[in-house]
C-alpha cells in the first residue's frame, strides 16, 4: 500500500484546491446576485426617487456665474471625542 | 509617548512610528512587500517600526488612521446615487472590499496589532496639512493641501499656527486636478497613481508655449478656472466619478485619438498634451497660491498632497508668487499621510509642543555591518572591504569618474518616492552616453525620461539657478531650477531636453558620506554633480534590504553594489545574475 502514497497526497491537495476554487466561485455568483439586488432595490430607487424631486448628490453639471467654487470647510482642531469617530 | 500613524487600502499604505514628538521609524509598505503603491493593511511596515523603537504593539499610547473612512463612503455612494445606474460594474467590483475590510478599520487595527487602545481618525486633508506643517521649520504658515480626493476634498487652504492648523476653504470632487492629471495619464498609455512624474517629464519635450500649444486651448474648454484659482471640470469629458477607468470618449475625440497603448512611442502629439497637462496645472497652482497669500498673509507656504510632488512647478513658487519661503512634504502623496496622522495626534489634539523638524527623509530600516557580512557570507558572494571611509569615498568615486555605474547601499532607507543617497543608483553626469546607458541596461526605462542631479549644497548656486537662498525641499528632490547655461553640456547626463534638472541638494551632516563622494567625485572631474537615480528595477518599488540590493544589480548592468562597507563587482559573482529587463513594467 506505501506505492499509493505517493499519489494519494496530490490527489487530496487537488481535491483540496478544487473544492476552494468552487467555493470561490460560489461567493462570487451569490456576492454579484446580492449586490446587484442591493444597487437595484437600494441604489436604484433612491436615485429615481431623488432624481424626481430634483436632488443631486453631487456637482457634476456647469453652474453658470459662479465667482468661486471654493466651498466653505473650516476645519480645525476640534473635541477629542470626534478623533475617535470615522465620520 | 508612542504614537502610530497609519495610512493604508488606497495606495502607497504606510506606518510612522513617533516617540515624544520624534519620528523613530517610518516606512511604506511597498518596500517590505515588493509590491509597488501596495494597499494592504501595512503589518510589515508597522512591525518594522515598532522593532526600531523595541516595543510591542501594547506599549503604543495612540494611533492615528490617515482619513475618516465612513465619510469616504458617503462620498462613493453619492457617486452611485447620481450616477445610476452607470456605475454598476463599479459599484459590484468596488462594495466587496469596503464591506470586508475599509469599513473595518478599528477591528483591523486592533485584531492584528493586538491593541486596544485610543485610534484617532483624522480627516484626509488634515492629515495632508499636518505632514507638512507640524515637521517644518514654520512656526506660521499658509497651507495648500492639492490631491486627487480624500473624503470629499480634493483641495484645500488655510492657515496654521503653533500647534493649531485651521483650513478655511476646499474643493470638492469630481473637481480634482490630481484626477485631471492622472486621467491624462492614463489617456498617455501610463499607470494611474504611479506615472504621473513621467508626464511632468514628457511635458519639456512638448510645445510649451500656449499660443502654439493646439492641446493648451482644447483641454482649457474642458475647465472653468477662476481667478481665485479654484476651478470646475466639464464632467462629460470624464468617466471617473462612475467608472473605473478614466479617460472618456469625448476626451479621446477631443484630444485626436484614443487612448495610447500601454509601452507605445510617444509622439509629438503625445508630448504636446503632457506639455498642455503640464501649463494648465501650473496656470491653477499659481492662481491658488496666489489667493492662498491675499487671504493669509503669511509669506511661509508648506504645501502636501499628491499634486506638492509636481517638482516642476515647486521650482517656480517663489518666483511666481509673493511667498518667501517654502516647505513641501517629502512623501506629499498619501504615503506621508501617516506621519501627518501621528503629528496631528501628537501636536493637535493631544496639545504637545512642537520639538521636531524634518531635516532629512532617512526613517527606514538600516542594516548593521554584521548583518550585511553575514548576509554576504552565507550566500557565497564575492566582495572586497573598504579598510576605512577615506578609502571607500576615493574608491567610490573613481568608480564613478570611470563611467561605472554604482548602486549605493547605506545607512536607513529613505521615506518618500525619491531616492536620496542610501539607496541609489550613481553614475557620471558629465558622460552623455550615461542617460542611454542607464535608461537601457539598467533601469529599462522609457527614452524620454531624464535622469537628476545630485550636488553638495554649497555648490549649488553655481551650477543651477535656484531660488536664493536655497528652499529646504531641494534636499527632497521636490525642485526642479534651470541648470545654468555654461554648465548644461558639461553635465548632459542630468540635463532635460529644456536645461532643467531636478536637483537634490545635500548638507553633509544629513549624509557624511555621500556628500564626501560627490565632492571627492568634483575633485576629479572638476564638476561635483554626480547622477542619483532610485535603487530599483522599473516597476518594482526602491530596493530594501541587502538582500533586494543584490539581486536588483544582478539583475541589471549595475557594475558594482557599494553596501555599507563592502565592495561587490558584479562581474565576480556571474552565477547569479540574471536578466530583469523581462519583468520591467509599471
Amino acid at each position: 500500500m506505501s506505492w499509493l502514497k505517493p499519489l494519494v497526497k496530490p490527489f487530496v491537495k487537488g481535491v483540496k484546491k478544487g473544492f476552494k476554487d468552487f467555493g470561490l466561485g460560489i461567493t462570487a455568483i451569490v456576492n454579484a446576485i446580492l449586490l446587484t439586488l442591493v444597487y437595484v432595490i437600494g441604489v436604484g430607487l433612491t436615485a429615481i426617487v431623488a432624481k424626481i424631486f430634483g436632488k443631486h448628490f453631487m456637482d457634476v453639471k456647469k453652474q453658470k456665474n459662479i465667482k468661486t467654487y471654493w466651498k466653505e470647510l473650516n476645519l480645525k482642531k476640534e473635541p477629542t471625542d470626534n478623533y475617535y469617530r470615522q465620520f | 509617548m508612542y504614537i502610530l500613524g497609519i495610512g493604508c487600502y488606497y495606495h502607497d499604505a504606510s506606518a510612522c512610528l513617533l516617540k515624544d514628538g520624534r519620528i523613530i521609524a517610518g516606512a511604506e509598505e511597498e518596500r517590505f512587500t515588493r509590491k509597488k503603491h501596495d494597499t494592504s493593511f501595512p503589518i510589515n511596515a508597522i512591525n518594522y517600526c515598532l522593532q526600531e523603537a523595541g516595543i510591542s504593539a501594547k506599549e503604543l499610547d495612540h494611533v492615528a488612521f490617515y482619513e475618516k473612512p465612513f465619510l469616504k463612503f458617503e462620498r462613493l455612494l453619492s457617486q452611485h446615487l447620481e450616477m445610476f445606474p452607470l456605475s454598476f460594474k463599479t459599484f459590484l467590483s468596488s462594495t466587496p472590499s469596503w464591506v470586508n475590510e475599509k469599513l473595518r478599520v478599528q477591528r483591523a487595527i486592533r485584531k492584528r496589532l493586538k491593541y486596544k487602545g485610543d485610534i484617532f481618525f483624522i480627516p484626509h486633508h488634515m492629515a495632508h496639512a499636518a505632514s507638512c506643517f507640524l515637521v517644518s521649520p514654520f512656526q506660521k504658515a499658509a497651507v495648500l493641501t492639492v490631491d486627487g480626493v480624500g473624503e470629499w476634498t480634493t483641495a484645500s487652504y488655510g492657515l496654521a499656527e503653533a500647534n493649531e492648523i485651521h483650513l478655511l476653504k476646499e474643493l470638492r470632487f469630481p473637481y480634482s486636478i490630481g484626477l485631471l492629471y492622472s486621467t491624462l495619464t492614463a489617456y498617455l498609455g501610463f499607470s494611474v497613481n504611479n506615472s504621473e512624474y513621467k508626464v511632468m517629464g514628457l511635458s519639456a519635450w512638448g510645445d510649451m508655449n500656449k499660443k502654439t500649444n493646439p492641446y493648451y486651448k482644447k483641454l482649457k474648454q474642458v475647465l472653468d478656472i477662476k481667478e481665485d484659482g479654484s476651478f470646475s471640470l466639464d464632467m462629460s469629458y470624464f468617466v471617473y466619478h462612475y467608472k473605473d477607468r478614466m479617460p472618456s470618449e469625448k476626451l479621446c475625440r477631443l484630444l485626436d485619438g484614443p487612448v495610447t497603448k500601454r509601452g507605445a512611442e510617444m509622439t509629438q502629439r503625445h508630448k504636446d498634451i503632457a506639455a498642455a497637462l503640464q501649463m494648465i496645472t501650473e496656470d491653477i497652482l499659481k492662481s491658488m497660491l496666489n489667493h492662498v497669500y491675499k487671504e493669509t498673509r503669511c509669506e511661509n507656504i508648506v504645501m502636501a498632497g499628491g499634486v506638492g510632488l509636481n517638482s516642476v512647478y515647486n521650482g517656480k513658487i517663489l518666483s511666481q508668487t509673493p511667498f518667501k519661503r517654502i516647505w513641501v512634504q517629502p512623501a506629499a502623496g498619501d504615503g506621508g499621510t501617516s506621519l501627518g496622522a501621528a503629528f496631528y495626534a501628537y501636536n493637535t489634539i493631544l496639545g504637545k509642543k512642537r520639538n521636531f523638524v524634518m531635516k532629512d527623509a532617512y526613517l527606514g530600516p538600516g542594516f548593521s555591518t554584521q548583518y550585511i557580512k553575514r548576509f554576504l557570507d552565507k550566500n557565497k558572494i564575492k566582495y572586497s572591504v573598504f579598510r576605512n571611509d577615506k578609502e571607500l569615498v576615493q574608491r567610490t568615486a573613481q568608480l564613478i569618474y570611470d563611467n561605472h555605474v554604482i548602486g549605493w547601499f547605506q545607512g536607513r532607507m529613505e521615506w518618500g518616492p525619491r531616492a536620496l543617497g542610501s539607496r541609489s543608483i550613481l553614475s557620471n553626469a558629465g558622460n552623455k552616453e550615461m542617460q542611454a546607458i542607464l535608461n537601457l541596461k539598467v533601469k529599462h526605462r522609457e527614452k524620454f525620461r531624464p535622469f537628476a542631479p545630485v550636488v553638495c549644497e554649497d555648490d549649488a548656486m553655481k551650477y543651477f539657478e535656484c531660488d536664493n537662498p536655497i528652499p529646504e525641499p531641494t534636499d527632497f528632490m521636490l525642485m526642479v531650477y534651470p541648470i545654468r547655461k555654461e554648465w548644461r553640456s558639461k553635465i548632459p547626463a542630468v540635463t532635460h531636453v529644456d536645461g532643467s534638472g531636478r536637483l537634490q541638494t545635500i548638507r553633509r551632516e544629513q549624509n557624511p558620506l555621500y556628500y564626501d563622494v560627490i565632492k571627492e567625485f568634483g575633485r576629479l572631474s572638476g564638476i561635483p554633480i554626480i547622477i542619483n537615480t532610485s535603487f530599483n528595477i522599473r516597476g518594482e518599488p526602491i530596493v530594501c534590504t541587502p538582500f533586494d540590493a543584490y539581486k536588483c544589480m544582478m539583475g541589471t548592468g549595475i557594475d558594482f553594489l557599494v553596501m555599507d562597507k563592502f565592495l561587490i563587482k558584479r562581474a565576480d559573482n556571474p552565477r547569479d545574475m540574471w536578466d530583469s529587463e523581462q519583468y520591467a513594467k509599471d
